[in-house]
């Protein structure tokens, strides 16, 4: 049925736009439904899942004619116009691949999931994460805006988090989870700038118009911040894809579920990094920056990740190695470039991007199935596997050969052509280099073909390391067995008939990167060329150094031990660690508690804010006293006199409800000028303000014992406070007798009193001021309300804390309450 | 201070200053008052309900969760600012409109709304809510005295400055927070 709609073209008439959304958001979609599905279903969820990548699959295999025609499958739903951040999703032959490889292997995984998770296990959580991180995957693969593709690329970044992090009480996964955030995510950020400096440099973040207009593409080779946006780039992309310095969370991310580790950081997010470069190879190809930066990071990674593989005794952690170094042989190929021939290596690396996900995932899975049965992923545990798992045998001697580069599987035939591309890539630098990088490729090969052979060798052949696992392992059933099998069969069918999968689905890729180049053959047998030359060579260096393996694992294992701060790793974890305790002690001599250390520093910052520029105001010229302010009435004096008489009884009174008492006295005086001052509704917040406080205070103080008292400040703290005070209080004596009466402090009252009634309707100045004219102020300081509430509760509900602190800060809250009321009334004054 | 007749009077005081705070907060457009004001006043007289008849009798007699109030308020105040953005205007945009009452041919006068007002509304509650959750959560805090280890710390010379309060009126509320606190444990 699903068949027959998907080659009854009558479906042609569909906006292609919609359907690439109907992929992207359909995961999402499910996702969001799935805990209500997942009350029905129960454990059988896994199902539902799967049927949602099969759909997606299929709208992707839908696309495929279209594409390998080279029709023009895009459409945009503008966003943020002015910045030029539209919805733009666009269909090319790269993006079909990586959108096909995403939603097969998605397919297989959560199938396979079903027999994998437990059903203990809070399987709607697993689900949505998948379907989640599926969703954004296909997200990266179609979208047309690099704004759009960043979003979606961090989503991935949170996705593999919360999927890494899916045991959540095992301190490892919690580990690996952080770390694969920190540097994902983070890499993500350094990408982000990169884009933006693309933005900035050609006017648009449309992908498509950047990569194929030659005049934006010259400008940005020609720009002089061509290098700073290539390294922006290729850091978030070596972040994503785990290479370089940025090898070292993919090892760690190996505590997520076997399936998750298949699917997320094998065969698809890790190639995500892989993509970028590739989506970006018409644009910085070409440069010999590009290729010292990508092919030599490549080269390098692939090197050390496959020697690393090598010491490795985890299953998963083997093949964690081996997947950056197969990634670090995508990277190198793709960063073979010449100015004259700038895509050597591109249709090899695009060919072995498929291939490496059909092995590598199949390889994760048999690993699954093996950690499964015997509760253990310690290769020096296993051994003779073979006698009780022949199907599960034979599919990873399929995996492993065509990892290892064996004929007559795919990874062989996409091993030969990065051979060739590599003696390409060196005869055209010439000198030296024509030798250096196809014995590197050799090198990569051969420790790619020993930690193969060991796998196979330790897990499935010799003799049980541990009987009593050994006697409980069995064949897995069928659920987890028949993903592995299709992906087997896959490699096989690719391997035998290449020119199937290359047509539809290589081919555009490599035309979409490189329009117009050739058509890309690939044979099983083609005489005696170099690289099979340098095949036959792998296999036998290969299995020479393998009769020295433990030497060599024993070798790293001892200077591993013994240069212990010789290791990113231990980079990381100080930068880490030390981030916490240092950011810790930072705040914490910041923020000491006691109210009074940051009322101080905020006075004196005040006072530097004021007192600077009404000097310099002073000093060149200005006149900041208009004396004529200073005749007032005498009853005016009179009451002054007893505010200021009540304020400096608050501050000296000996008990603390004298204080109190004296300052709510003055704050009714405050309030009897304002009803002197013809402002009624001033006067009447200030007396219900005050009250308030009063109470407020109060309660606070009568929870004060006798012994509790606060330490009383010496002598010298009390004057320096004292200045302190009286220098602020002089400074605002400044500012308000300045204002309204010096030339540059006019006051803006004026233009609400003129439009008030206009433009608001109101004609209470004050209140329009409040809720209209400055509304954002007034949202801004009832949210302040509602947090100072919030956090009131926090405190005195929080267990464990020092009482004396307690107090202060509802003390510090009480205050900014006030204060808040007095901003809220000050500036209606004026 | 918790006689009869001060409960008595403190009954009628809030209903006057339910009435009086309403009234600022309706008039507020055009005369002295507003949201704010009106607000705090309203707290006035809740608070004095409560210390009149203590927290725990004021909590039954109110059967508010003022949590929910200042809630509600900073929902409602962020609705009023966001929603003119749903009518293609600027964020905070605000409108007012006179409207003529007239029945049966006879004039009822008019009546002026304003967006703003709704926006008031958002404020009313917020200071409402938030201020008398804060006094409130304050009373009922059960203080226990720290250890005694703490008493090195306090220097003697201060020592008998710091004196329980005398006056009736606050020990009345101790009495009460204790109280209120023991009845919610």
């Amino acid at each position: 049925m699903l068949l027959a709609l998907l080659y009854d073209r009558s479906f042609d008439s569909v906006d292609p736009f919609i359907i690439l959304a109907f992929i992207i958001f359909l995961p999402f979609a499910a996702a969001f439904v799935l805990p209500i599905i997942g009350s029905k279903m129960k454990e059988k969820i896994g199902w539902f899942a799967t049927l949602i990548s099969f759909i997606c699959f299929l709208a992707v295999l839908y696309l495929i004619p279209n594409v390998s025609r080279e029709e023009n499958l895009s459409g945009i739903i503008p966003w943020i116009n002015e910045l030029g951040i539209n919805f733009s999703l666009r269909a090319d032959g790269l993006s079909i691949l990586l959108a096909a490889i995403v939603s097969f292997i998605g397919i297989m995984i959560m199938f396979y999931s079903n027999g994998y998770m437990s059903p203990k296990d809070d399987l709607n959580r697993y689900y949505q994460y998948l379907l989640v991180f599926m969703g954004s995957m296909l997200g990266i693969a179609f979208s047309d805006n690099l704004i759009l593709l960043f979003l979606f690329w961090e989503l991935t970044s949170i996705s593999s988090f919360l999927l890494i992090g899916y045991y959540r009480d095992t301190e490892k996964s919690i580990y690996g989870a952080r770390k694969a955030l920190l540097i994902t995510a983070g890499g993500g950020l350094f990408m982000l700038l990169g884009f933006i400096a693309i933005g900035l440099v050609t006017g648009t973040y449309e992908i498509s118009q950047i990569v194929s207009n030659p005049e934006i593409i010259l400008n940005l080779k020609s720009s002089p911040d061509f290098a700073g946006i290539l390294i922006l780039i290729l850091i978030g992309a070596f972040a994503k894809s785990a290479q370089g310095i940025f090898y070292i969370w993919l090892p760690n991310a190996m505590e997520a579920p076997t399936p998750v580790s298949a699917f997320l950081h094998s065969a698809t997010m890790v190639k995500a990094g892989i993509f970028l470069i590739a989506r970006f190879h018409p644009v910085f190809s070409g440069t010999d920056l590009w290729f010292y930066l990508v092919s030599g990071t490549g080269m390098i990674t692939m090197i050390f990740a496959g020697y690393i593989a090598i010491r490795q005794t985890d299953l998963k952690a083997i093949l964690a190695y081996s997947t950056i170094s197969q990634l670090a042989y995508l990277v190198t190929m793709y960063g073979f470039t010449t100015e004259i021939l700038p895509t050597i290596g591109v249709s090899a690396a695009t060919f072995h991007l498929l291939n490496h996900s059909t092995f590598k995932a199949c390889l994760f899975l048999i690993v699954g199935i093996v950690a499964h049965e015997l509760g253990t992923r310690d290769i020096r545990e296993m051994g003779g596997l073979a006698k009780k798992m022949p199907i599960t045998f034979i599919i990873a001697i399929i995996a492993a050969a065509s990892m290892a580069g064996i004929p007559p599987f795919n990874g062989y035939l996409s091993k030969e052509l990065f051979y060739e591309s590599s003696i390409i890539m060196g005869q055209q630098i010439g000198g030296i280099w024509s030798a250096i990088i196809p014995m590197t490729a050799l090198a990569g090969g051969v420790l790619t073909f020993m930690y193969s052979l060991r796998l196979i060798h330790k897990v499935f052949l010799g003799k049980p390391a541990n009987e009593e696992m050994y006697s409980k392992a069995h064949e897995p059933g069928a659920i987890m067995l028949i993903p592995p099998i299709i992906l087997a069969a896959l490699i096989v069918l690719i391997g035998l008939f290449p020119d199937l999968f290359i047509e539809y689905l290589v081919q555009p890729a490599i035309n979409s990167i490189a329009p117009g180049s050739e058509k890309l053959h690939v044979q099983l047998w083609h005489g005696f060329t170099r690289p099979f030359i340098m095949t036959v060579f792998t296999i036998a260096i290969g299995l020479f150094f393998y009769m020295k393996y433990d030497e060599i694992a024993e070798s790293q294992n001892r200077f591993c031990s013994n240069y212990k701060w010789f290791s990113l790793n231990n980079l990381y974890d100080k930068a880490v660690n030390n981030a916490r305790s240092e950011s810790a002690k930072i705040s914490g001599s910041i923020q000491r508690g006691p109210p009074t250390g940051y009322i101080i520093w905020m006075l004196v910052f005040t006072i530097f804010l004021i007192l600077i520029p009404l000097s310099g105001f002073y000093f060149s010229g200005g006149n900041l006293f208009d004396p004529s302010i200073m005749r007032l009435p005498a009853s005016e004096y009179f009451l002054l006199a007893i505010i200021v008489i009540t304020a400096i009884g608050a501050a000296i009174a000996p008990k603390y409800i004298v204080a109190i008492m004296s300052l709510s006295a003055m704050g009714y005086l405050v309030a009897l000028l304002y009803a002197y001052l013809k402002a009624p509704d001033l006067a009447m917040t200030q007396v219900c303000v005050e009250t308030l406080s009063t109470i407020l205070f109060l309660a606070v103080i009568m929870k004060l014992r006798k012994k509790e008292a606060v330490n009383p400040d010496p002598r010298s703290d009390q004057i320096t406070k004292l200045l302190i005070g009286f220098i602020s209080g002089f400074s605002f004596l400044l500012v308000i007798m300045a204002t309204g009466i010096v030339e540059p402090f006019v006051p803006f009252s004026e233009y609400f009193i003129e439009n008030a009634i206009e433009l608001t309707g109101g004609r209470n100045i004050v209140n329009v001021i409040v809720v209209d004219f400055r509304g954002y102020d007034t949202i801004g300081e009832i949210t302040v309300l509602s947090l100072a509430a919030l956090c009131v509760y926090n405190i005195i509900r929080a267990k464990g804390m020092k009482k004396e602190k307690k107090k202060e800060s509802k003390e510090e809250e009480e205050s900014t309450n006030i204060t808040d009321n007095i901003t809220d009334i000050v500036p209606e004054e004026i | 201070m918790t006689t009869i007749i001060a409960q008595t009077i403190s009954k009628a005081v809030f209903a006057i200053c339910l009435m009086y705070s309403v009234n600022l907060f309706i008039h507020g457009a055009n005369y002295p008052g507003g949201g704010f004001i009106g607000g705090v006043l309203l707290v006035c007289g809740i608070i004095l309900i409560y210390v009149t008849f203590g927290i725990n009798r004021a909590d039954k007699m109110f059967k508010q969760d003022w949590f929910g109030w200042f809630g509600f308020g900073l929902l409602f105040a962020s609705i009023a600012a966001i929603f003119p953005m749903f009518k293609n205007h600027n964020y905070f945009r605000s409108a007012f409109n006179v409207v003529h009452f007239e029945f049966f041919g006879i004039s009822f006068g008019e009546l002026e709304f304003a967006s703003s007002m709704m926006f008031d509304v958002g404020v009313y509650f917020v200071v409402i809510g938030g201020l008398v959750f804060i006094i409130t959560q304050i009373g009922k805090h059960k203080y226990s005295p720290p250890k005694e280890k703490d008493e090195k710390n306090v220097s003697l010379d201060r020592k008998d400055n710091i004196i329980l309060p005398e006056p009736k009126e606050e020990t009345e509320i101790t009495d009460n927070t204790v109280s209120a606190a023991e009845g919610l444990q």
